[in-house]
């Protein structure tokens, strides 16, 4: 039988995944950067750094906005949490991770990457991999911003610079985390979006809100043991039920984020290398 | 010699619609045409054929290997897709150089190789400029330069000549021979009779998901000229155009669209020979796109099924 | 790459290094005077404290807070003649910060390292007048006090209150083989400086508040005396920071980093069924029941964290009971 052999200037047959996976990232990068998801993602990203500005301008006019104890540091630590990992990466991880393959599917051009001769999970990969830093290169710099406006605030660049970093970390993380779940329903779910969505404002909150084991199938019971910041207990319930959970331990939540990047990508995977991809023309 | 394409009772279904029906056939080195009407199975096979689809029933190779999930097979195919899809912010030679670097090569290379298939369709002078900036044929041409940029044993070419102008489409023709002529396998497709015939002799007649017959065209061609045949032309003056052709021999009807004259001929060789003239003279402004409905080849086909 | 997405992406990393480059230069250098300074003061205390201590007295002094305490709590002025009598110093002139160094074992005494502006005269004119006498020890001069004996109750030390002179506006105050022990530390390098971790707490809560303290809670919880019960409650806890700012109210953050997650699961049970339930049983008073809302418990892993606040409102409770406690009663009927 003739084998397939390279042509001149070709690379190997069966380029690896990884380095196949770099290429279909270098491609994908600027699409998706130029892309009017970005201009969503901008906006969402851009509101805690606008927050930022007005409090700084009203507190430059003397206005008594931080009032009852409130520092800079702490209005950055609900942002964070309350804005950033409740809301931001899980809603952003849910607009790129579901469109990874569901984009090309749509415009039609999968078959560009369909018909060279690379695997086809390298073009998840490294698709994935191009989202991450889309993503990434518009929100921590967002993050950094809004603490760079919020924690002089009655309070010190140098005592809340260790949460800085581990927030920055968190963002990284939580994208890790939600964009492979979520490349995985975009690949399985014929409405990935919605499915997504219902995800993280369904699912997530009512997993965490029930009593018992079930948020340990939510990304967020993960992601939220690692925050640093504090959170505000507005009334005794919230104390007392704060007092009946758990945060879980950083291992917990390493090994619990893990798993779901881990077998998202594999599943992601190992469906658009079995998938047929029939184009509406 | 090994067939370059094999095909051995190939089925495959959508659901309940049949797509490709047990087909059986061998493609052998040079160019051969895959004619059959829109619906007929083309873009199936061409899928099937390019790995895209996997066949339910029988089995099917490339050079002796079997293709689905085969991606190092895509060294040695270039396939240039019927769909007119692109990555429309970037410009024609990076999306042709970042295919090729998908291709396995280095950087360097992968631009050496971008730049040489660009200048191959001629289009070195709109190469930096964004692809959804481009004209219909552009597109196409870039298309093409997609498909030959890793230098490919077999190009497999869906429609390639749909939607150019009959300048581009001249051009493309050419191109098409010339690679088959440095000794590439070519599997071209179209509803268009007159375009196959202009590259090959070699055709493969598909219809209703069946390979109804391979051979010469010629006697296919004998049918065709039976049945009058409809050209779309959109063009910057069709009513300019429409006086060129009111006295030509075979034109049986004129009719006027928006921006566009539709001709019907018994004549189409006579036709698209004047057509190029013209195109290229500019006595009637530029002509944007040019396409032939299937309505001929479809009673041509009925012809055939019935026989 | 395209270049526009490479422009891109390179300002999106210049903020962010930017960023860290801003939190790293002011994580490590003097954005924090104070923390500069306190390095000096800590070379003094020895690295085996349990706890040590610090506060901004500049700062403390000149705040509203302390301005309505003082008229709250008149009696805190009698305290403030008698340190003047004893050392000679006037702590709301003379002391700019306080460092503290605490046993806290069960052995008494501990240093203070005071940072200011001191009258020398008038510090061996005080303190010569109560029956002390010069030294010389390794190369500072120190008066050292009469010893007396103290007893805690269940063994006795005898302690030679004493002041050393460390420097250039350092005093150092406490018992006089502590004051040398100190002066020991400062040359041999043994001192908290080199204690790391001790050193990453002091990071941590310096710069945060006009006051600060960080304890080995282990070492602290070997203090005779302390209840039973409250033994048992930080029997897990390993480390406790707090930090304080004091202006117009008062700010601050408690944190504890106990032995293990099921430790700190523990105590942050305890302590937001404590804040839950100090809440519930506030009563009606506003003024409590704002300081009671400030306050928030949070953290992770082995991190427990309780954030409060002392509202300006909370001193006018406290001027209010104080007039009621100082006022005459009702006239007795015939």
């Amino acid at each position: 039988m003739e084998q397939a052999t390279p042509r001149p200037g070709a690379g190997p047959a069966g380029t690896g995944v990884l380095a196949a996976s770099m290429r279909v990232f270098d491609l994908s990068l600027g699409r998706m950067l130029w892309s009017r998801r970005t201009i969503f993602t901008a906006l969402v990203a851009g509101l805690p750094v606008v927050v930022a500005l007005v409090l700084r301008t009203l507190l430059a006019f003397e206005v008594p906005v931080m009032q009852g104890g409130v520092t800079g540091p702490v209005v950055f630590g609900l942002m964070f949490w309350g804005f950033v990992v409740r809301f931001a990466i899980p809603v952003l991880a849910v607009f790129y991770g579901t469109a990874l393959i569901a984009d090309e599917v749509e415009d039609r051009t999968i078959t560009y990457l369909f018909t060279r001769p690379i695997p086809r999970a390298s073009v998840v990969l490294g698709k994935y991999l191009a989202y991450l830093v889309c993503a990434t290169s518009v929100l921590l710099p967002a993050v950094v911003l809004t603490w760079l406006l919020l924690a002089p605030i009655d309070g010190a660049l140098a005592a809340s610079f260790p949460d800085l970093g581990v927030d920055l970390v968190i963002v990284v993380v939580g994208f890790v985390a939600y964009g492979a779940l979520f490349a995985a329903v975009g690949t399985i779910f014929d409405r990935p979006l919605l499915f997504g969505l219902l995800f993280v404002f369904g699912w997530e909150n009512l997993a965490l809100a029930l009593p018992g084991q079930l948020r340990r199938a939510s990304v967020a019971h993960y992601l939220q043991g690692l925050v640093p910041h504090a959170m505000p207990a507005d009334t005794p319930l919230d104390v007392l039920q704060r007092a009946m959970t758990g945060a879980p331990g950083v291992l917990e939540c390493a090994l619990g984020l893990g798993l779901v990047t881990v077998v998202g990508l594999l599943i992601a995977a190992r469906v658009v290398s079995n998938r047929e991809y029939v184009l509406e023309h | 010699m090994t067939p370059v394409i094999s095909a051995a009772h190939v089925s495959k279904w959508y659901g309940q619609v049949i797509g490709l029906n047990d087909v059986s056939v061998t493609v052998q080195p040079g160019i051969t045409g895959l004619l059959g009407p829109n619906g007929a199975g083309k873009s199936t096979f061409m899928k099937l054929v390019t790995g895209q689809l996997q066949p339910d029933k029988g089995s099917l190779r490339i050079f002796g290997e079997p293709v689905w999930r085969n991606p190092g097979i895509y060294h040695r195919i270039g396939f240039c897709p019927e769909q007119d899809a692109f990555y429309e912010r970037m410009t024609g030679r990076e999306w042709v150089t970042a295919l090729a670097r998908l291709g396995g090569m280095d950087e360097r290379r992968a631009r050496d190789a971008a730049a040489e298939a660009i200048a191959r369709v001629d289009l070195e002078e709109v190469a930096d400029r964004r692809i959804g900036g481009y004209s219909k044929g552009m597109r196409q041409r870039i298309k093409l330069a997609q498909a030959i940029v890793h230098d490919p044993e077999l190009l497999i070419l869906d429609e390639p000549l749909s939607g150019m102008d009959p300048l581009g489409r001249r051009r493309a023709i050419r191109m098409i021979r010339e690679w088959g002529r440095q000794g590439r396998s070519i599997l071209v497709s179209s509803h268009i009779l007159h375009e196959i015939e202009s590259m090959t002799a070699n055709v493969l007649l598909i219809s209703s998901g069946r390979i109804l017959a391979e051979g010469d065209v010629h006697r296919i061609r004998d049918l065709i000229d039976e049945h009058p045949h409809t050209v779309y032309i959109r063009a910057a003056d069709p009513r300019g155009l429409g006086r060129e052709f009111l006295a030509h021999p075979g034109v049986i009807s004129l009719r006027f669209e928006p921006n566009a004259l539709v001709v019907e001929t018994a004549a189409p060789d006579a036709f698209y020979e004047r057509l190029t003239e013209l195109a290229a003279s500019g006595a009637c402004g530029p002509i944007e796109e040019l396409t032939s409905p299937d309505d001929n080849l479809q009673a041509v086909f009925k012809y055939l099924v019935r026989s | 790459m395209a270049p526009n997405t490479r422009r891109f992406l390179f300002g999106s990393a210049l903020v962010v290094a930017a960023g860290l480059c801003t939190g790293l230069v002011a994580y490590y250098s003097g954005v924090l005077p104070s923390r500069q300074v306190v390095r000096g003061e800590l070379a003094f205390i020895p690295a085996d404290v349990a706890a040590v201590a610090y506060a901004d007295v500049r700062q403390i002094m000149d705040s509203e807070f302390r301005q309505r305490l003082r008229s709250a709590l008149p009696a805190a002025g009698s305290e403030k003649d008698r340190m003047l009598e004893a050392t000679g110093i006037d702590i709301e002139r003379d002391i700019d910060a306080v460092v503290a160094g605490l046993q806290g074992d069960g052995t008494p005494g501990g240093i203070a390292i005071l940072r200011g502006r001191f009258d020398r005269s008038r510090i061996e004119a005080a303190a010569l007048q109560h029956g002390a006498v010069e030294e010389q020890y390794g190369g500072y001069a120190m008066l050292v006090g009469r010893p007396h004996t103290f007893d805690d109750g269940t063994s006795s030390h005898r302690l030679a209150p004493s002041v050393a002179f460390l420097g250039d506006g350092l005093l150092g105050l406490g018992d006089a083989d502590e004051l040398r022990r100190a002066i020991d530390v400062s040359v041999s390098g043994e001192s908290l400086s080199a204690a790391p971790d001790m050193m990453r707490l002091i990071d941590d809560v310096s710069g945060t508040g006009d006051a600060w303290f960080v304890a080995r809670v282990a070492r602290m919880t070997r203090q005779p005396g302390l209840p039973e019960q409250v033994q048992n409650q930080l029997a897990g806890v390993e480390w406790l920071a707090a930090s304080a700012n004091i202006d117009r109210s008062v700010r601050g953050r408690v944190r504890a980093e106990a032995r293990d997650d099921r430790s700190a699961e523990d105590l942050r049970a305890v302590v937001n069924g404590a804040v839950a339930a100090a809440r519930l049983f506030a009563g009606q008073d506003q003024r409590v029941t704002a300081a009671l809302n400030s306050l928030q418990a949070s953290g992770s892993g082995r991190q427990v964290e309780l954030a409060f606040e002392l509202p300006p409102s909370l001193l006018e409770l406290l001027e209010a009971r104080a007039a009621a406690a100082m006022s005459p009663g009702p006239a007795a009927g015939h």
